[in-house]
């Protein structure tokens, strides 16, 4: 006989007519080095005789089968009684009604002699019936499992509950782990309680997935009886417990985790397809969920849920970059509608520690600049365009305005503006101008928010003055300006004297007392252009120069402007280069200073 | 950022000729942060790759309760693995987090792989010494914008919000800009996409590095690229073979199939030798030997990184993969060592800006060299690499010529010397004098015997300015006093541009400007190789073959008149082939390479790669004597011609047209139509209509003799032909 020699051990209570079927397939092993050592665990059948003579017909007695008859004493007790016996370097444990297939030793142990690392080899199983029978489609064992090498112990807590015949293993390690456990209680475990204990000690197991041995169901079998196989389970656990209280823990916690895994999965697989859309980060449900904190959540005061709920609808999705000044609610929820969302505040009334410690906040898409607006906005660089700017840092004036200042111009065209608090005076003036700003679209007020869209009105230079650009103005202080300067001529003379004329009969007719502001080139035109100012009852021609105080011009006395006060009811300009000089009338003169070519004049009076 | 990008931006060029440049090797398998901050040392994190093989610790453990039912109702399986990346977010650490996702794991394996890389070298517990705890330690504060922190930021925002946090108070920070290996993946290397998201990420990277040079005092600079993009031109189904094999996933074998990579793990004794087998003889890759496995440190991995590697040639990606279900059009992970997989490497220091060779670097020498700019002693450890130092790396020598030698390169400076000062004595206010040619790309060729003078031709364009004197008399002197066969100079008027032909794109890269506005030529030709037309490329080839034509007509067949044009040809077939793939480059040494990995990629008959990579090599290495040549192999040329007519991974309407024209046997008329086409329909600008008749009747007469040529005795009726057909074509050329 060739080989390492491999001894197969079989505890026998009462199953004697099964028993020559399982000693036949260990003597008929391609791998002929075995040792075959039968235990009779004080049977009352026939095992006794069965055992002789398998043991007559394989050598008459001097070959390869031993028998030993014991009081009995249980399972553990007879393997390891047999155990003790067992000469071979390798051993398998086989139970008297199961059988092995004949290549089954010789293709584990060829495992075992090529790779000294691995102590245990595995097969799978094939399930017959009570009569031999195969049994198609039963469970077999999850061998591939096993393929998880630092991790057996977790494995064989879970999938350990294989048949006692399938492992070959080094009979050196089932010493080292103090051979099976002979306690009663645990019998239906004792196996299972020896492969966790040899892989807590620390050892490679191999699996060679094919089907080597076959394992007899039966309603009389020992795992057939859940109550027996249920506390003995939890009585090795208590043994291994104690023995190896780390790896237990551990391995609980693998459990735990799979289980917790089988459960999300089952929930996955049983929700609704409308319920599966709505994820973590849904709108939703982290609307509501922002919603819910309370008012007071923090001491900076919170936007209310209908003014949030806004925002996601008038965002309509996802954006790219944000801004807001302060922090909040808005901080949480445009962590998760903006790629990259910016936040200037400083941690007044503690918005920004609370908002970078709630769970609500997807940190990774925000940025915190620290310190007051006033400094921080203007110091930054942007460098994408603005989808969407909150302003709702500082109220006081002139804040929200130089914030207003460095953001307007980074709006992209769609972009939102939304301004916080437009109850405040000077805040509802900024809201006022923008309704009339061109380069903005109201959109929509809640409560006391106002969201404005950006349109495709070209940027107003912010480093320009161009005040008399901006409708808000024009409308309130209506002067026509064809150009920067102010001073060119209007389109042709016909509309010049058409915008004029009118206003020139009716002050006629009035008795109005009128100045004209200027006296050089551009009063000339205008005379030369509409002459009917002839008519008008001129009571002085303005200049800002001292100098010229004493002159006449076109007849008239030459007056510097505060002389207009009280002396006169209109003052025309007849060149918009002349606005410092007209801002100073409206304040001290409480007339209506107009340029020469003005359009809705009737509006100013 | 592959480590030819740098010549297609504005900025970073200019940089690169103040700098130590050279070429970023990455790891194999992914580039984990370790990589760059703590040396790459694989072996105490024990992967080289995104996911391993770790059942127990997988965050797709429910994956394994759902597969069964989501083969039942394949319907369930987009919400079932929504909800499971949720799950293995919730499980995941904060870094993997960022990056953690299912990708395209088939449901029944998901659950046997983990995320490898969970924590970043930055963060504040991170388990091991690392670059930033050797800046902590001595008191340097640093700042880091990148991936997966800044995951879902556009680039332009990770710029913001780096140079609003980078203050003079930091001395060291690390930028990474994502979006170009997005474009090189979705689009390819060499796609106009790609090249607009390169000159976004130039752009930005030029607004980054000025806002620290304004910043700091003495600032070092090193942009790299931790990977190259090689264009795809094949995919292969290694899924459907792995299915058809009868190998049991997890039973007798696992398997991750990245696009590039599959790596086994074996379950069973003979799932190894299945696998092999089932890989043998493929044209598509290797499996990595011992030596590789050592070089590429795989030996000191973890078994869970995988046990075998089948690695893909460069230029083919699995498709299908674990990452997805479509080929990507350009892709990196190949073998290290492949000259296209390697990314930018550029080190810049303000008191040291010599341009200078920094050869190959890898990965793990980024530590030793970020703490050595940094003057911080690297830990005593064994295994930090040795640290690029800047005035260690020798100077750049080869400006003009391939050997670049003091001779070759003091000869040809010389030349252009005396040409500059002949052009600018001749010319008044000229805005740029422009190199083209082999000196111009930095190939020229310098012969030293029986004296010293250049091979190649000087390609001389003056732009703008006002002849003064006598051009043609210049000519001619310049000719004599550098001592070359031939010296082209062309005036051309200021404003002149190239449209987006071949020779345009190899002005815009590939010259030398040596007076005048260095960015004379920057905008001619085509920004992006994918601009380049398969019109031009067949034009390219016409005219070669008219070169043969005139040989056949004047010459013995073996004279050096005829290896020079077989060697043309040659090039110029290959150049089709770049132009079709859309990842054409100036330099001829390059596209040698290209051709060489992508032809292999592309199955293109060996003969016929080989012949065309001879003819690259020699057309560099003006090697025209060789004996190599002779009128056989002409023979795989024709047959190069005819599989680039074939279908195109590009799928040009024409092209197909011509493909299929071709499988009927109706190659004359094929070979007219897509003369036709060319001339009429491919062209972005139609030719003149004389023009275009000119060229129809050539093609129509060179393409058939050509073959007939190839095929029999030269002394066919061709000859009787050839003055129509040269006549014709000398018309269209002058």
């Amino acid at each position: 006989m060739a080989g390492a020699l491999v001894s197969i051990v079989i505890p026998c209570f009462n199953q004697g007519r099964f028993l020559e079927r399982a000693v036949e397939s260990c003597l008929a092993q391609t791998h002929a080095a075995v040792e075959v050592i039968v235990v009779n665990d004080g049977s009352t059948d026939d095992t006794a005789a069965r055992i002789e003579a398998a043991s007559r017909r394989d050598g008459n007695g001097r070959g390869r089968v031993r028998g030993l008859t014991t009081a009995n004493a249980g399972l553990g007790a007879a393997r390891n009684r047999g155990l003790a016996l067992a000469q071979g370097e390798y051993v398998n444990f086989l139970d008297a009604d199961d059988w092995l297939e004949p290549t089954k030793i010789a293709r584990q142990l060829a495992v075992l002699e090529s790779t000294p690392e691995v102590g245990l080899v595995l097969c799978d199983i094939q399930m017959v019936d009570e009569t031999g029978g195969l049994i198609p489609g039963a469970p077999r064992i999850q061998l591939d499992r096993f393929h998880d090498p630092d991790n057996l112990f977790d494995v064989l807590l879970e999938a350990g509950l294989f048949p006692p015949h399938v492992p070959l293993v080094r009979r050196r390690l089932v010493e080292q782990a103090g051979r099976f456990c002979e306690d009663r209680a645990v019998s239906g475990h004792a196996d299972y309680l020896l492969w966790l204990s040899i892989a807590a000690a620390g050892t490679r197991i191999h699996v060679l997935d094919e089907p080597l041995v076959a394992y007899r169901q039966s309603p009389h079998s020992m795992s057939a009886d859940r109550t027996h196989m249920d506390t003995s389970r939890e009585r090795a656990l208590t043994l291994l417990a104690a023995r190896w209280p780390d790896r237990v823990a551990r391995g609980i916690i693998a459990l735990g985790r799979q289980a917790e895994d089988l459960r999300y999965a089952n929930r996955l697989l049983s929700e609704g397809d409308d319920s599966m859309t709505t994820t973590a980060t849904g709108h939703d449900e982290l609307l509501a969920r922002i919603s819910a904190l309370p008012y007071d959540w923090h001491g900076a005061g919170t936007l209310p849920p209908n003014v949030l709920e806004a925002m996601v609808r008038l965002i309509g999705g996802r954006i790219r970059r944000s801004v807001e000044t302060g922090a909040g609610k808005s901080t949480l929820l445009l962590s998760h509608l903006s790629d990259h969302h910016t936040v200037f505040a400083m941690d007044g009334g503690n918005s920004v520690s609370v908002t970078q410690a709630s769970d609500l906040l997807n940190k990774a898409h925000v940025e915190y600049v620290d310190g007051p607006t006033q400094d921080t906005l203007r110091a930054y660089t942007f460098m994408e365009p603005l989808d969407f700017a909150l302003i709702d840092g500082p109220h006081g004036y002139p804040f929200p305005e130089l914030e207003y200042w460095v953001l307007y111009r980074h709006i992209r065209p769609g972009g939102l503006l939304v301004i916080d608090d437009i109850q405040i005076p000077t805040i509802h003036a900024m809201f006022e101008f923008l309704r009339e700003e061109p380069m903005f679209t109201l959109v929509e007020v809640v409560g006391y928010t106002a969201f404005f869209r950006r349109t495709n009105t070209p940027t107003f230079d912010p480093y320009c003055d161009g005040w008399f650009e901006q409708p808000y103005n024009t409308a309130r202080f209506p002067i026509d300006v064809p150009g920067r300067l102010g001073a060119q001529r209007p389109p042709d003379d016909k509309a010049y004297r058409d915008r004029l004329v009118p206003l020139i009969e009716e002050w006629v007719t009035a008795g109005t007392r009128v100045a004209i502001f200027g006296i050089g080139g551009h009063t000339d035109e205008l005379f030369r252009i509409v002459p009917e100012l002839d008519r008008l009852a001129l009571v002085a021609f303005l200049d800002s120069n001292p100098d010229n105080e004493t002159r006449t011009y076109r007849g008239k006395p030459v007056r510097l402007p505060a002389w207009a006060e009280g002396r006169c009811d209109i003052v025309l300009c007849s060149s918009f280069a002349h606005e410092m000089t007209q801002l100073a009338l409206l304040d001290r003169v409480k007339v209506k200073a107009v340029p020469s070519h003005i359009q809705p004049l009737s509006r100013a009076f | 950022m592959r480590w030819d990008y740098v010549e297609r931006t504005t900025f970073l060029r200019r940089l690169a000729r103040r700098s130590a440049v050279g070429r970023f090797q990455e790891p194999f398998g992914f580039t984990p942060r370790a990589a760059y901050f703590r040396g790459m040392d694989t072996e105490p994190d024990g992967f080289t790759f995104m996911f391993e093989w770790n059942p127990s610790k997988s965050p797709f453990g429910a994956a394994r309760f759902t597969d069964g039912a989501c083969a039942a109702a394949p319907r369930r399986e987009p919400r079932v693995r929504e909800g499971l990346a949720a799950r293995a977010r919730d499980l995941s650490s904060p870094f993997a987090r960022a990056y953690i996702s299912p990708l395209a794991i088939p449901l029944n394996m998901l659950s046997r792989f983990n995320a490898t890389e969970t924590q970043s070298p930055w963060a504040e517990d991170a388990p091991r010494d690392n670059l930033f705890r050797q800046l902590t330690a001595a008191g340097l504060p640093w700042h880091t914008s990148a991936w997966p922190d800044t995951n879902g930021l556009a680039d332009a925002a990770i710029v913001e919000r780096a140079v609003n946090a980078i203050g003079p108070e930091h001395r060291f920070a690390f930028v990474h800009l994502s979006a170009l290996d997005g474009a090189g993946h979705a689009y390819g290397p060499g796609d106009h996409r790609t090249q607009a998201v390169l000159e976004e990420s130039d752009r930005l990277a030029q607004t980054l590095i000025e806002h620290c040079q304004r910043t700091w005092t003495d600032p070092r600079i090193l942009v790299f690229g931790d990977h190259g993009m090689v264009r795809v031109v094949r995919s292969v189904d290694v899924m459907a073979s792995l299915h058809a094999s009868g190998l049991r996933f997890a039973r007798d074998v696992g398997y991750f199939v990245d696009s590039t990579v599959v790596r086994f793990w074996y379950f069973t004794a003979d799932a190894r030798r299945r696998v092999h087998e089932l890989f043998a003889d493929t044209d598509y890759g290797r499996f990595v030997d011992a030596v590789d496995r050592t070089q590429f440190g795989l030996d000191r991995c973890s078994w869970r990184n995988g046990e075998d590697f089948f690695l893909a040639h460069p230029g083919i990606v699995f498709s299908p993969s674990f990452f997805g279900a479509s080929p990507p059009e350009g892709m990196h992970g190949y073998d290290p060592r492949a000259a296209d997989n390697m990314g930018a490497f550029l080190y810049w220091s303000a008191s040291d800006e010599q341009a200078r060779d920094a050869g190959v670097v890898s990965a793990s020498r980024l530590y030793a060299t970020c703490l050595h700019g940094l003057g911080v002693a690297a830990p005593a450890e064994a295994g930090v690499a040795e640290a690029v130092r800047i005035d260690s790396c020798p100077p750049r020598r080869s400006t003009y010529t391939v050997e670049g030698s003091p001779d070759a390169e003091d000869l040809v400076t010389a030349d252009l010397a005396a040409i500059r000062a002949g052009v600018t004595a001749t010319v008044d206010n000229c805005e740029a004098i422009v190199i083209g040619g082999g000196f111009g790309r930095g190939e020229g060729y310098v012969r030293t015997t029986p004296s010293p003078c250049a091979v190649n031709d000087y390609d001389v364009l003056v732009v703008g300015g006002t002849v003064r004197g006598d051009i043609r008399a210049l000519h001619t002197t310049l000719t004599a006093r550098c001592r070359v066969d031939a010296l082209d100079l062309s005036h051309l008027p200021a404003g002149y541009s190239v449209g987006a032909c071949q020779m345009g794109f190899d002005l815009r890269y590939g010259s030398a400007v040596v007076f005048g506005q260095p960015d004379a030529v920057r905008d001619w030709g085509a920004a992006a190789p994918d601009s380049l037309t398969m019109a031009d490329a067949w034009l390219g080839i016409a005219n070669r073959v008219c070169g043969l034509l005139e040989v056949f007509a004047s010459d013995a067949p073996a004279s050096p008149m005829l290896r020079r044009q077989l060697i043309k040809l040659g090039v110029a077939i290959g150049d089709a082939c770049l132009i079709d793939w859309h990842d054409y480059h100036p330099l001829l040494s390059v596209r040698r390479a290209r051709f060489a990995a992508l032809s292999r990629a592309a199955a293109i008959d060996r003969t016929c790669a080989d012949t065309i990579a001879d003819a690259y090599r020699d057309k560099l290495q003006a090697a025209d004597g060789n004996d190599a040549w002779h009128v056989d192999s002409l023979s795989a040329l024709c047959r190069a011609v005819r599989l680039l007519a074939g279908p195109s991974a590009a799928g040009d309407g024409w092209h197909q047209d011509v493909a299929r024209l071709a499988v009927d046997g109706r190659r004359r008329q094929c070979l007219v139509h897509a003369s036709h086409l060319h001339l009429n329909g491919a062209r972005p600008n139609p030719l003149p209509a004389a023009l275009a008749a000119s060229l129809t009747r050539v093609y129509a007469s060179i393409w058939p003799l050509l073959f007939e040529i190839q095929s029999g005795d030269p002394s066919h009726r061709w000859r009787g032909e050839r003055d129509a057909v040269i006549g014709e074509w000398l018309k269209v050329v002058h």
